[in-house]
């Protein structure tokens, strides 16, 4: 992570090994700009969850790949934006995790999680140049 | 992550420990319930102590041995679940399908 003022980044390699720095750098990110434990806890689970599915479904564990994670911390606000180099994925295929047919079911948490735990989520898709989570939280709106 | 099973009389204690994240470690955790239900297995305890956080994958593999245990009309308990994990199944709606326990002791107990 880059020790100047500004925007902070990962790049990671796409293994799941490397979510314990995640972990730690948006715990003191989120930390940094005020949110109480719980919240920075939560968001930590969130930013997991986006640097998850790039390594898992984004870049598929290619050695070759790249995730990078920026986070930038601004006045009371919180920007993670978490980038792969996967082809992305089409939004409405994604199944509701709520729908009582899936309850139990072992996969299609993640984007629930963020949509749960951060104010706005937003991917953007760019054929052949991968997808960009982009998770804002802003302080007073914990739920 | 690291698994290990202790059987308490007719309760498997599985102690996992490390981060449950995914990947092939969390099939490992899979196998090895799947390896006691074979054996006649049916009460189990997962101690949760050395775990500080699980994702939505390794919340999957819990799920899976939740169902599994139940397919085969088992039961299932956790225990020393960090507050970090509770959020987790706050957050994604789990709270109640997962019956936990503050201890190992209680777990057991609790068949």
């Amino acid at each position: 992570m880059s020790g100047a003022a500004g925007p902070e980044e990962l790049v990671l390699p796409s293994q799941l090994e490397t979510l314990d720095r995640v972990d730690a750098a948006t715990l003191r990110c989120a930390r940094s700009v005020g949110f109480d434990e719980k919240t920075a806890t939560d968001v930590a689970i969130a930013v997991i969850e986006a640097v998850t599915n790039a390594i898992i479904h984004g870049n598929r564990f290619d050695g070759e790949k790249t995730v990078r994670v920026i986070y930038d911390c601004e006045d009371d606000t919180l920007k993670v934006m978490v980038h792969d180099e996967g082809p992305g994925f089409d939004l409405c295929m994604i199944p509701d995790p709520t729908d009582p047919e899936r309850h139990l079911a072992c996969s299609g948490r993640g984007i629930f999680i963020m949509q749960q735990v951060m104010d706005d989520v937003e991917f953007d898709m760019d054929e052949g140049r991968g997808t960009t989570v982009k998770l804002t939280k802003r302080v007073g709106q914990e739920s | 992550m690291r698994i290990k099973t202790q059987m308490q009389d007719d309760v498997a204690v599985v102690h996992v420990s490390g981060n449950l994240m995914g990947g092939p470690e969390s099939e490992n955790l899979r196998s090895e319930v799947k390896k006691l239900l074979e054996d006649g297995v049916r009460k189990f305890v997962i101690n949760l102590k050395g775990v500080p956080w699980i994702n939505s994958t390794g919340l999957g593999a819990l799920m899976a041995v939740y169902t599994s245990v139940q397919r085969e009309e088992g039961a299932l308990k956790l225990c020393h679940v960090s507050d970090r994990i509770q959020s987790l199944f706050m957050i994604t709606k789990l709270l109640t399908i997962f019956d936990t326990h503050p201890t190992e002791a209680e777990a057991i107990q609790g068949f």
